[in-house]
């Protein structure tokens, strides 16, 4: 496998890529460059790509609805274009093409798509038994797994998160090792294969974990400081690596390095193109897991669960790392007997990126709801919350920590079309989502049988009479 | 695990009752009061004296005297929520075996094993949920066939007497895959070790009666610990809760109550909604979850949301919990999820109030604003279902609880990073 990506990859293109990846962007080679890079991210020769294709849609406009724009305004009686996947208008009186579908929003609301930065949907799956259970590799460090190896796209999970308003899900392996693996950003729609699923073009991130699930003796360290050990001299290992491929790919004679999976996930974290996610939930791990950080030199994207975030985060705003964090879910062990409902309104009023997660395929699917207890939790002690800070908890937040900021988590014009469109305000227990849209193409209509997908296992064995 | 008659009329004996000697009359006026037993009320008033409800109805026809006035303005009043799915007591973190005391570890029938044994009053969890508008719990026992003896608990009080407000409430059984690890692996082990404890008390019961009304020689047969849990329950003296989760095993567990006779509450219920109308008749309770709609074993593949409605569509009592103990207070986002999926918003409100007061025996007391009833009352900020409605000020038997909880205390330290915090 090393000599054929060296033959096919490196023999005929290293010697430029070098270059290319020294020079920056302005190089004239930059296909090469983008070669190199794929190798090091270990997906050479066009393989573990996104096979992801929106289906056509029509141009569609909402009009006369609330929009919540996730991005600093709620517009009352306000109107929302899309045409081919993409956001294209965002505001009052503005006529639609001729071929637009035109939808009466007045007495609804429209939110972005919702985006859950933690879950196990398809690789921890309902029904929970032991031949479909995918989500936890064996070893103290498993940098090597992928979670997009373990995905079952048929999960019953899916279409059940999309129903409830979420477009993007952030798969994540683990939490029984100190490295889990790569995690996997996905649409929940109807596919036959992971690819196609994978968000096109969403980096590659790796799940960590820390605390009392690796500390737990036989084989794994026994204690937060073994923890921590054990990080370090992965790191370690990394750096290493990284610099032997570094160095190869900077003057290309000879074989190349030989390729190790988990190193080059790790190393890809060295050079900033894998994003960590880190599940830890204590004040004093997470501030000890900063200090790993910055003694290898990366960033934490984000902390998962968090459950003391509230108590250090000066040092998350300080640090630039968002954390993912529970409206309320607290006690099931030592290290989340700390929890309380503040804890994400504090954690945003320090100016740290907070966001609602699940972690759970039922919370997964009520994310609007999630943030609306979080954000009433804070009003009730008299925090000043507004409700567009709420609805990037569940939005443009966990979009941020997952490297798709750019494309989702706001209503605004160049945006892709991940919208949701609710029966009342998102931030009522009584609304449900009327209709969801990813990249522009319908994928949920709750008064339409044709968009609501029945998971492959579900057919012929659920009875719903006549509805879910 | 042998023992004598007394166990038997132990079991009949009533739990100690909660002290309350609270002299004061309070009215709570100016609210939207929902009684749970009549209509709403507006601009009503609950008149509270020593520790009871004494009136409820408009403001022109409750005369409050001197009564201290409680301003509930713009609010919303109800009872005291009962959560009737927890370990209150029980558990305080899950993780750590040693505050874990809600189950025993092995056998399939362990009818004599009684939580109020194990019920722990000084549970930082008390005073987490009663902060959050729940006065009441049942906490339960669990694993088995037969799991044991449940509790209600009044979530007030240092000391297990003042914490026992119904001592046993109800004995737990379990039916389907969830308990045939304790018999043998098969679903039908299961119904076969119910059937042998129903026939045992059963058979308990003729002799017991016989040599008493007879006479013996000898001294009486000695009626085994578990065995008189059971006998109450054929006797009527407490209902069964029968945990069960698939259609399949709540037809066994109605096949069940029609052959032997008894009291009984469904509990899981996610696939209750396909045999609605058997429950309905046979007036068998379902306590259930309403955010659950996944096919998470293979004997609950027909979980949706909409099963709280439409239970309480076909004449059946719903009972709504969070069959936790942590997050009890999210009970009212149960409730709010099931008017959600299609449930009567009163009926919801019913259904974490009078409803589970009256499958376990308790609405002499509990579960509604009326006169005569136990002064359990919340006055919310807004609809106690939606997440901005939390509980303003909580009465417990006629007292008004501090609303102080660990997690409230964290959040005051923590409020400001001020290191002179």
């Amino acid at each position: 496998m090393i000599r054929t990506i060296q033959r096919v990859v490196l023999g005929t293109l290293l010697g430029i890529c070098a270059t290319a990846l020294m020079a920056g962007p302005s190089a004239a080679q930059a296909p090469s460059s983008s070669e190199v890079a794929d190798l090091l991210q270990g997906v050479p020769n066009g393989s573990w790509r996104s096979t992801y294709a929106a289906p056509p849609s029509r141009p569609t406009l909402i009009r006369g609805a609330t929009i919540m724009t996730a991005a600093g305004e709620e517009l009352a009686d306000a109107s929302i274009l899309f045409e081919d996947g993409r956001i294209t208008r965002v505001g009052s009186n503005f006529d639609a093409p001729a071929d637009a579908v035109i939808i009466d929003g007045r007495g609804r609301f429209v939110t972005p798509g919702l985006i859950d930065s933690h879950s196990h949907i398809g690789v921890s799956p309902v029904p929970e038994v032991p031949g479909s259970a995918n989500n936890n590799e064996t070893g103290m460090t498993t940098p090597q797994v992928w979670i997009e190896h373990s995905i079952w796209p048929q999960g019953p999970g899916f279409v059940r998160a999309l129903a409830g308003g979420a477009t993007t899900l952030h798969l994540l392996p683990g939490s029984g090792d100190l490295i889990e693996g790569r995690g996997a950003t996905v649409k929940p729609v109807g596919a036959r294969t992971a690819q196609e699923m994978l968000f096109p073009g969403a980096p590659r991130t790796v799940k960590m974990a820390c605390g009392e699930n690796p500390k737990r003796g036989n084989g794994f360290p026994s204690t937060k400081m073994g923890n921590v050990a054990g990080y370090r001299e992965a790191f370690i290992d990394a750096t290493k690596y990284r610099n032997e491929w570094d160095a190869w790919i900077a003057n290309p004679e000879g074989d190349a390095p030989d390729r190790d999976l988990g190193l080059e996930t790790l190393a890809e974290v060295l050079r900033g193109n894998i994003l960590v996610q880190w599940h830890c939930y204590t004040a004093d791990e997470m501030a000890t897991n900063l200090e790993v950080a910055r003694e290898f030199g990366f960033q934490v994207r984000s902390f998962h669960h968090a459950v003391e975030g509230y108590k250090i985060r000066d040092l998350l705003a300080e640090a630039g790392t968002a954390a993912s964090m529970w409206s309320e879910n607290w006690g099931f062990k030592m290290e989340a007997l700390d929890g309380i409902s503040e804890n994400v309104a504090l954690v945003s009023s320090a100016g740290a990126r907070a966001i609602v997660h699940s972690d759970d395929d039922m919370r997964t699917q009520y994310l609007n709801h999630e943030a609306a207890k979080s954000m009433w939790a804070a009003r009730r002690r008299g925090m000043v919350v507004s409700r567009d800070e709420a609805l990037r908890w569940v939005t443009v937040n966990p979009a941020w920590a997952l490297g798709i900021d750019d494309r989702v988590g706001t209503l605004e014009a160049g945006k892709n079309a991940d919208v949701v469109l609710w029966s009342g305000d998102p931030f009522s227990v009584y609304s449900v989502p009327d209709q969801v849209w990813i990249d522009g193409a319908l994928r949920w209509d709750r008064s339409d049988p044709a968009y609501q997908r029945v998971a492959d296992f579900e057919l012929g064995q659920v009875e719903t009479g006549g509805a879910r | 695990m042998k023992g004598t008659p007394l166990v038997l009329l132990a079991v009949l004996l009533a739990g100690s009752q909660a002290v309350d000697a609270n002299a004061q009359t309070i009215a709570i006026t100016g609210g939207t009061v929902h009684p749970v037993s009549g209509p709403r009320i507006d601009n009503g008033i609950v008149l509270i004296e020593n520790g009871r409800i004494v009136a409820v109805g408009s403001a022109a026809n409750v005369r409050i005297g001197s009564a201290e006035i409680i301003d509930a303005t713009g609010k919303v009043v109800t009872p005291g929520l009962l959560e009737a799915g927890t370990q209150l007591g029980l558990v305080e973190v899950g993780a750590v075996a040693a505050t874990r005391h809600g189950s025993l570890d092995d056998g399939a029938v362990r009818s004599a094993f009684r939580v109020s044994d194990s019920v722990d009053p000084r549970s930082m969890l008390f005073p987490i949920a009663r902060a959050d508008g729940v006065t009441h719990a049942i906490s339960a026992p669990s694993g088995g066939v037969i799991s044991g003896q449940g509790a209600a608990l009044t979530l007030l009080g240092s000391t297990r007497s003042e914490v026992l407000f119904r001592d046993p409430v109800a004995l737990y059984a379990t039916l389907g895959p969830g308990a045939a690890g304790s018999a043998g692996g098969s679903r039908g082990g299961v119904v076969m070790e119910l059937r042998v404890a129903f026939d045992d008390a059963r058979k308990a019961m003729e002799k017991f009666t016989q040599e008493v009304e007879v006479g013996v020689e000898d001294p009486p047969e000695p009626i085994s610990r578990d065995v008189a849990p059971v006998a109450a329950v054929l006797r009527g003296d407490m209902p069964l809760v029968v945990r069960a989760s698939g259609a399949t095993d709540i037809e066994m567990a109605l096949e069940l109550q029609a052959e032997y006779g008894f009291r009984m509450i469904i509990d899981g219920g996610e696939e209750a909604w396909l045999v609605a109308a058997q429950l309905a008749a046979a007036n068998v309770p379902v306590m259930i979850r309403a955010l659950e709609n996944r096919p998470t074993q293979f004997d609950r593949l027909s979980t949706r949301y909409e099963t709280p409605g439409l239970l309480a569509a076909a004449g059946v009592d719903v009972i709504l919990t969070t069959h936790s103990s942590h997050r009890v207070g999210q009970v009212t986002h149960e409730a709010g999820n099931a008017v959600r999926y299609g449930m009567e918003w009163d009926a919801a409100l019913a259904a974490v109030t009078l409803a589970p007061a009256r499958a376990f025996g308790l609405d002499a007391d509990l579960g509604s604003l009326e006169a005569g009833k136990r002064a359990n009352v919340v006055v919310w900020s807004d609809d106690p279902f939606e997440f901005a409605g939390f509980a303003e000020r909580v009465f417990i038997d006629g007292k008004e609880i501090d609303m102080v909880t660990r997690q409230g205390q964290l959040f005051e330290r923590y409020r400001s990073l001020d290191p002179s915090n």
